[in-house]
């Protein structure tokens, strides 16, 4: 009976026939769109990579011209805490990095959250975003008395922030890194790159420019994000886009009742890797099984400590 | 006949070869042990905060502290610390208003500000294979210490 019926219609198909080319087809599709999602991905970390290879050509670009390293913040003055600019390594390298017309607008004789630079706060550069984070803005925003205030999708926030140092004890001593501040927040590491108030000249990085991170990824926490101009809230103590090296990747988050935020983990939503670019302007994705003494050999200048070549990082 | 046979039969193959695509999918990771406790002040539980566990390699272990100082650690969203030795920090802080402008202006530490840092608080603990029941004591006089149950 099966056979005459086979006979009777030549050019059909069965639905078992039906079935299995349909499950052909999404086994492929299965197969298919990881390998999109991949690419994607893999594309995405290229642009970040760009990004922070701009901030290295900035930042030798500084040094050529300055003769030092970029400091981590605009000071005037210390002890003029109010009144000071206290403004972001981003705003120190804006002109060194084709940003001329908005460095420009920038008034150096009054605080990044007064009302002269809301505009600033409020325009994105090309340069300050890693293309696989959604929020690009910062979940706080500052009315014009300069009180800050909640809301999002105002002011623009920077997923790369500078590298303070390392805190806690040197590996293979019974030293601790230098810290200052240590008051409250966490304080601010000495020993790295992004400083302010210390001049930091090529001979001065003894660890190697090869051997030190100035500048990574903070993206996988957005509580901490803040607008890209802030250098240092207003009493100096809460280090706005400096963070220490305390903890590994992705573990310690920004806490509104005042944990020690300057020591909010480094991390990205690049599968298991974070970048940063090193102080000879290269830029290096760096797992996240990274040994913890390693992430803070790198992390300062000129603790004379060694690191492993990036073959073994 | 036989074709009654032939297509489920390939259907099966074709299964057991997706079986197998499957079976390389994941990473292998560190090693994971559930790591849970209390966390007591001079012998009364905590009732906020967080505990952290600093692994000496790859990613560190998270832990909220309930009101009955209750905690169990998370690494990356799963279940668990990696197996080895860990540096102990524990977060306990309450809010004060900040000063004008201020986002945060320090904050008031409801444990001894040394237990806060990974390097200071001399609290240490090395995660076992098996499932790790732990009683962490502060003290506001003296060092911690870590008891294993």
């Amino acid at each position: 009976m099966k056979t005459v019926r086979r006979h009777g219609r030549a050019h059909g198909f069965t639905l078992v026939e039906l079935l299995v080319v349909i499950a052909i087809i999404g086994v492929l599709i299965a197969l298919l769109l990881p390998a999109v999602q991949a690419a994607r991905e893999a594309a995405r970390r290229i642009s970040c990579s760009n990004n922070l290879r701009q901030f290295g050509i900035g930042m030798h670009n500084y040094l050529s011209t300055h003769g030092v390293f970029p400091p981590g913040a605009i000071f005037k003055n210390e002890s003029a805490r109010w009144d000071c600019p206290r403004m972001s390594y981003v705003a120190v390298l804006l002109p060194y990095m084709e940003q001329q017309q908005i460095y420009d607008r920038l008034d150096f004789s009054q605080p990044w959250e007064y009302e002269v630079h809301t505009p600033i706060r409020r325009t994105s550069l090309p340069y300050i975003h890693c293309p696989s984070v959604s929020q690009s803005f910062s979940p706080i925003w500052y009315d014009p008395s300069g009180q800050w205030l909640d809301g999002y999708d105002i002011e623009y926030a920077t997923h790369y922030m500078g590298v303070s140092g390392p805190k806690g004890t040197i590996s293979g001593s019974t030293d601790t890194y230098p810290v200052g501040g240590t008051s409250g927040l966490g304080g601010r590491a000495l020993s790295g790159m992004m400083q302010v108030g210390v001049l930091i000249r090529e001979a001065d990085v003894t660890d190697g420019l090869s051997n030190t991170i100035v500048i990574g990824e903070l993206s996988w926490d957005d509580t901490t994000y803040h607008p890209w101009l802030g250098g240092f809230s207003p009493a100096h103590k809460h280090t706005l886009l400096m963070k220490n090296i305390v903890y590994p990747f992705r573990m310690y988050a920004f806490l509104r009742d005042g944990n020690d935020a300057n020591d909010v983990s480094f991390g990205s939503f690049h599968p298991g890797t974070c970048p940063f670019v090193r102080a000879d302007g290269s830029v290096h994705f760096f797992s996240e099984e990274i040994q913890l003494d390693v992430l803070k050999a790198l992390a300062s200048r000129d603790q004379g400590e060694t690191v492993p070549s990036d073959a073994e990082l | 006949m036989t074709d009654r046979i032939d297509r489920p039969a390939a259907m099966l193959v074709a299964l057991g070869i997706l079986t197998l695509l499957a079976c390389g999918c994941g990473r292998a990771g560190p090693r994971m042990a559930t790591v849970s406790g209390v966390v007591t002040l001079d012998g009364k539980p905590l009732s906020q905060g967080r505990v952290l566990f600093v692994a000496e390699r790859g990613l560190g272990a998270n832990g909220e502290i309930d009101e009955q100082g209750r905690f169990t650690l998370a690494t990356d969203g799963r279940i668990g610390a990696s197996v080895g030795r860990h540096r102990i920090a524990i977060v306990s802080v309450r809010q004060v208003p900040p000063s004008p402008g201020e986002r945060l202006s320090g904050a008031e530490w409801l444990i001894p500000r040394h237990f806060g840092a990974p390097d200071q608080s001399g609290l240490e603990y090395d995660v076992q294979e098996d499932a790790n029941t732990i009683l962490i004591e502060l003290s506001t006089k003296g060092p911690g210490k870590v008891l294993k149950e």
